[in-house]
């Protein structure tokens, strides 16, 4: 039979809350079957796609939660995910876009504010909405903390705040030293500020990846209610159409910028980079690449949250 | 892996199912992994790899369709619950519609019809 050390590596590509229930189980079935012979390179790899499967599902990728709350759940946290990812795209775009006003011709100056205004005012309604969904998930929190359940979230709790806080603190002392540098030092004109504007932004990204990733932990210690998950579910759809008014937006807006004011595209904050002598800068084009990522991300959650809507499953096929 | 050893039985598809395959088995009493697989080999002449077999056990047991029962080894038991008997029963009943409808068709030498069985079967597969 393959050797155990061979096994446990195979065993690996499993999700680790699977190893815990059905890894032992598949260990003995896996030395049964090749007790007198090596496992064969084809099972192998269906062991493989299975411990990716597994893994899929349970990051709520693939179909197959085990309760229509759980797709619910699943979907919010998938839509959720896309949103942050929004929010990091959406403060590179707003920094690239700065001014873009200046440089339109006056005649086609009112497409661009259209588009530009639709992602602005879209995404502070997403934020709206996802700060509202977040104050209706706090009564469960505070029920969950006097039934005796702080341990359990103790950890992501303090490790989300920590990293808010250094977030907070550096972009407050970026905020308290432009105030002392021109326009010109500002806009990469003094290098330690930048160094320091590039720290406080990786940090604030950071703060916002674990932010989410202990949402996703505290979430799964609470029991929400079949009437929350639908309501939650339902603010994910729309959160879902948000990003799709706010991707149309910025596409609509790179084309006419593109059209209409090319050197802005070229001399923005893409510009200076080897690769950049066109209408397609780096940091633009690593915004949307986010966007249409989250949006992605989005639509796979939304897939999930109807799934858990209908309710709808063929009880038989795994 | 499901490995078919019947070409026209693969056909029907869903009597393949690893899910319906399983309850199958456990109907007739508690049995491990390994045990599962060769049960069903020999009833079924089908051969599930241990990826697809644990991948199935999971759905089933997430969907109360399986219990583990005690073990006193690393091999890991499973029962077919109450609910796994209903959805058992509801499958055979279904699959049973289709082979009747398929033995009544072949014993009447129903030609006019045998291209559009195909499209039905295959959509259920």
């Amino acid at each position: 039979m393959s050797s155990p050390r061979h096994f446990d590596r195979i065993l690996r590509w499993y999700p680790k809350s699977w190893r815990a229930r059905y890894g032992e189980g598949l260990s003995a079935l896996v030395e049964d079957t090749y007790r007198d012979g090596a496992m064969t390179r084809r099972h192998r790899r269906t062991l493989i796609v299975a411990g990716l499967k597994e893994r899929a599902r349970v990051a709520g990728f693939a179909p197959g939660a085990s309760s229509t709350n759980e797709r619910l759940r699943i979907g919010s946290q998938l839509v959720l995910s896309g949103w942050v990812l929004f929010m990091v795209a959406g403060a590179v775009f707003a920094k690239f876009s700065e001014h873009f006003a200046t440089a339109m011709p006056l005649a086609h100056r009112s497409l661009a504010n259209a588009s530009f205004d639709a992602v602005r005012w879209t995404g502070a309604l997403g934020m709206l909405v996802v700060s509202l969904s977040a104050l209706m998930v706090l009564p469960l929190l505070r029920r969950h903390f006097r039934h005796g359940g702080w341990r359990g979230v103790q950890r992501p709790l303090v490790r989300s705040g920590v990293a808010l806080g250094v977030a907070a603190a550096l972009l407050l002392i970026t905020a308290l030293r432009a105030h002392s540098l021109s326009a010109h030092q500002r806009n990469a004109g003094f290098t330690p500020y930048g160094a320091l504007v590039l720290v406080s932004a990786a940090a604030l990204v950071l703060a916002l990846v674990i932010g989410l990733s202990s949402a996703i932990s505290i979430s799964r210690h609470l029991s929400f209610s079949r009437q929350m998950l639908t309501t939650l579910s339902r603010t994910a759809i729309g959160l879902t159409g948000m990003m799709v008014v706010i991707v149309v937006g910025v596409l609509t807006w790179w084309v006419n910028e593109a059209l209409h004011a090319p050197h802005f595209l070229v001399n923005g904050l893409g510009s200076g980079l080897p690769f950049t002598s066109n209408v397609f800068p780096p940091t633009l084009v690593f915004a949307t690449a986010l966007m249409m990522l989250g949006l992605g991300l989005g639509v796979v959650g939304v897939a999930r949250v109807i799934e858990g809507l209908r309710g709808e499953h063929d009880i038989l096929v795994p | 892996m499901t490995t078919r050893t019947s070409t026209h039985a693969s056909l029907l598809g869903r009597q393949n199912e690893p899910g319906v395959l399983i309850l199958t088995s456990l109907a007739t009493g508690t049995k491990h992994g390994y045990a599962l697989t060769k049960d069903i080999e020999t009833f079924s002449g089908v051969s599930l790899g241990p990826g697809t077999l644990y991948g199935a056990i999971t759905r089933l047991e997430e969907r109360g369709l399986i219990a583990p029962t005690p073990s006193e080894d690393r091999r890991q038991p499973y029962a077919i619950t109450s609910s796994g008997r209903a959805a058992l029963d509801q499958a055979v009943r279904e699959m049973r519609v289709l082979a009747d409808e398929g033995a009544a068709r072949l014993a009447r030498g129903d030609t006019s019809a045998t291209t559009r069985p195909r499209r039905v079967i295959v959509g259920l597969a």
